[in-house]
């Protein structure tokens, strides 16, 4: 593409961002930054390491070995063993799997629920509207944390409570996300002129209305996988998340921090995967807020 | 601000009814029920003497009934007033959410603008990468690392608890002990700050009154400063107050971390317990303080920009 091309394209992008060929430049921008190639470089690596990880590792995640308890980074245990002579990286591994399945399931909860509250509180308005505001509003402002902490106890820490929970109170953002949207679109001439044909209510939010949301909520769910792999790491490291022997990254550090005079270096790795896959999943959040929309 | 006022009590309300029907509903009673030294016998005495075998409903408002004369009922593990087991606790959390909340705003307020009048240059980026570290580290790690290099490696700094047991308890034992965790709690908070304060700034940059306040030829600092801080702190109030919830538990998690005899610590151990009494006074107590705060920061709002009324 030539030069002039490229800024005549840029212009009209900006006038109007929304029609056809709006995504592709969408993902051009989005491809044009360092940060989320690399992002997505290391979450597509983890992804297929962990989905392989009986295969990739010779060794298994749970099977204890006296002999070689605490053994530093070494090239036959790449990362070290843990106080119970069992090799860090291949739980690491294994803990991704466990760690990343219940940060995407919560998410796709929460994003169903939000995408759904907000899109039909912004649609239809009045008193709807009031009550899943009222809702988001007052989730916002209590400490959730300890709703948490009471009903994973009550219920029994399993990876299906963790996920309902973590999902039950994480649609908030999104919801308010596609509320103002939707009501922005629903009075656009397009949607009106739907309307005008004689389109049902439903044929055109659905047709018409929530398309335009899609790319607020994919930021939005970048945003909330980030936000469940922290949540679900803080409360596996409390006890009250998965359960040993099953490996999480949470988990991993609890114990760690019993050895951490004996064996310093245990703690160091688990908590650097979380750092990055969560770096990773908020540095893409924010390249598509930028890629979607180049004004904010 | 009657209307807020109700809708705040509406909230915690909710939470209180959500909460107790949760934990009396949950699969399996009380840690001291299901006691092996107890029998089946002495364990259906004690949960009448403790009122567990009447209705669900009679149980909450009998329990709300005590609330609102100010009683929150005896702790099932320890026998001692919930309220006392609380106020014990409380200080300890309050001191350090509060140096943590102080520690990043204190922080976020400089970085933000810096970042903001130094927009795109390797400063900002610098500033933007760490605020992003700060979103993205679990916090309870970060405590780890820290002890072990503060505390294990160095030996700067203790490894945990509110003060030296036996040794010399003054002013600056508490302050050493202090630094690490509310450095913990300040983190999250600190990061959300300086992206908010760096997108407030540059937005009121843009300002007429800025452009004017450049033609009258006033010196940067003064246009940076006097004019665009001034007017970018306002909406900030009402992300400090968003914020509360996540502080909450951040310092409930940093507490564990570090030993700190705090009210989050508390909450835990009680949850693992099934101490209904502690747990419904702990979660009623912290989130209408967070709804308070939450409340207050609307009334400062309100108070210091007279463009914004309450609905």
């Amino acid at each position: 593409m030539s030069r002039v091309e490229g800024r005549a394209d840029r212009i009209v992008g900006e006038a109007a961002p929304r029609r056809p060929g709006a995504s592709q430049r969408a993902l051009r921008r989005f491809l044009r930054r360092p940060p989320a190639l690399l992002a997505t470089a290391f979450l597509g690596c983890l992804g297929l390491t962990a989905a392989l990880a009986p295969r990739v590792s010779p060794y298994s995640p749970e099977a204890i070995d006296l002999s070689n308890m605490s053994a530093p980074p070494s090239l036959v245990h790449w990362l070290g063993t843990d106080e119970n002579g069992r090799d860090v990286l291949t739980r690491i591994l294994h803990g991704a799997r466990i760690s990343l399945a219940v940060a995407l399931v919560s998410m796709l909860i929460a994003v169903t629920l939000g995408t759904v509250l907000g899109s039909v509180a912004g649609y239809f308005g009045g008193w709807v509207d009031r009550v899943v505001s009222q809702l988001v509003d007052g989730m916002l402002a209590i400490p959730l944390f300890f709703l948490w902490l009471m009903t994973l106890t009550s219920l029994g820490p399993s990876p299906a409570t963790i996920v309902l929970v973590l999902g039950a109170t994480g649609w908030m953002q999104v919801a308010r996300v596609v509320r103002s949207e939707v009501l922005r679109v629903r009075e656009l001439e397009y949607t009106q002129a739907a309307r005008a044909l004689g389109a049902p209510e439903a044929v055109v939010l659905a047709r018409h209305v929530l398309p335009q949301a899609v790319p607020s909520v994919v930021v939005g769910a970048a945003l909330a996988t980030a936000f469940a792999i922290l949540s679900e790491s803080a409360l596996s490291y409390l006890g009250i998340g998965i359960q040993p022997p099953a490996p999480s990254w949470g988990n991993m550090l609890s114990t760690a921090q019993q050895s951490v005079w004996e064996a310093p270096w245990l703690p160091v790795f688990p908590g650097l995967f979380i750092l990055a896959t969560v770096l990773a999943f908020n540095a893409l959040g924010d390249a598509l807020r930028d890629a979607v929309d180049p004004t904010a | 601000m009657l209307v807020r006022l109700a809708q705040a009590l509406l909230v915690l309300m909710l939470v209180s009814v959500i909460t107790f029907v949760i934990i009396h509903r949950a699969p399996g009673g009380p840690a001291i029920l299901a006691d092996p030294m107890v029998t089946r016998d002495q364990a259906r005495e004690m949960a009448r003497t403790l009122g567990l075998d009447r209705p669900l409903h009679v149980q909450y408002l009998a329990w709300m009934g005590n609330v609102l004369r100010g009683r929150l009922g005896i702790s099932f593990s320890t026998n001692q007033s919930v309220t006392t087991l609380i106020g014990q606790r409380l200080p300890a959390t309050l001191v350090l959410s509060g140096a943590g909340l102080v520690l990043a705003l204190v922080l976020a307020v400089p970085l933000g603008v810096l970042s903001a009048v130094r927009r795109n240059t390797w400063v900002d980026h610098l500033v933007s990468s760490v605020a992003m570290f700060g979103l993205s580290v679990p916090v309870f790690w970060l405590g780890l690392v820290l002890i072990l290099v503060f505390a294990v490696q160095l030996r700067w700094l203790p490894a945990g608890g509110m003060l030296t047991i036996g040794g010399p308890s003054g002013v600056g034992d508490r302050l050493t002990h202090l630094v690490l965790p509310a450095f913990v709690v300040s983190v999250f908070g600190l990061a959300q700050l300086t992206r908010y304060m760096r997108s407030s700034i540059i937005g009121v940059l843009s300002e007429d009154y800025v452009r004017t306040a450049w033609a009258k030829g006033l010196p940067r600092w003064r246009v940076w400063y006097r004019h665009a801080l001034a007017n970018a702190l306002l909406p900030m109030i009402t992300v400090v107050g968003l914020m509360l919830p996540q502080l909450a538990a951040g310092a409930a998690i940093t507490e564990t971390v570090f030993a700190w005899p705090g009210i989050g610590r508390l909450a835990i151990e009680a949850a693992f317990q099934r101490d209904y009494p502690l747990i419904m006074g702990i979660t009623l107590l912290v989130s209408a303080l967070v709804v308070a705060a939450n409340l207050l920061t609307d009334l400062a709002y309100v108070y210091l920009d007279p463009r914004v009324r309450l609905r």
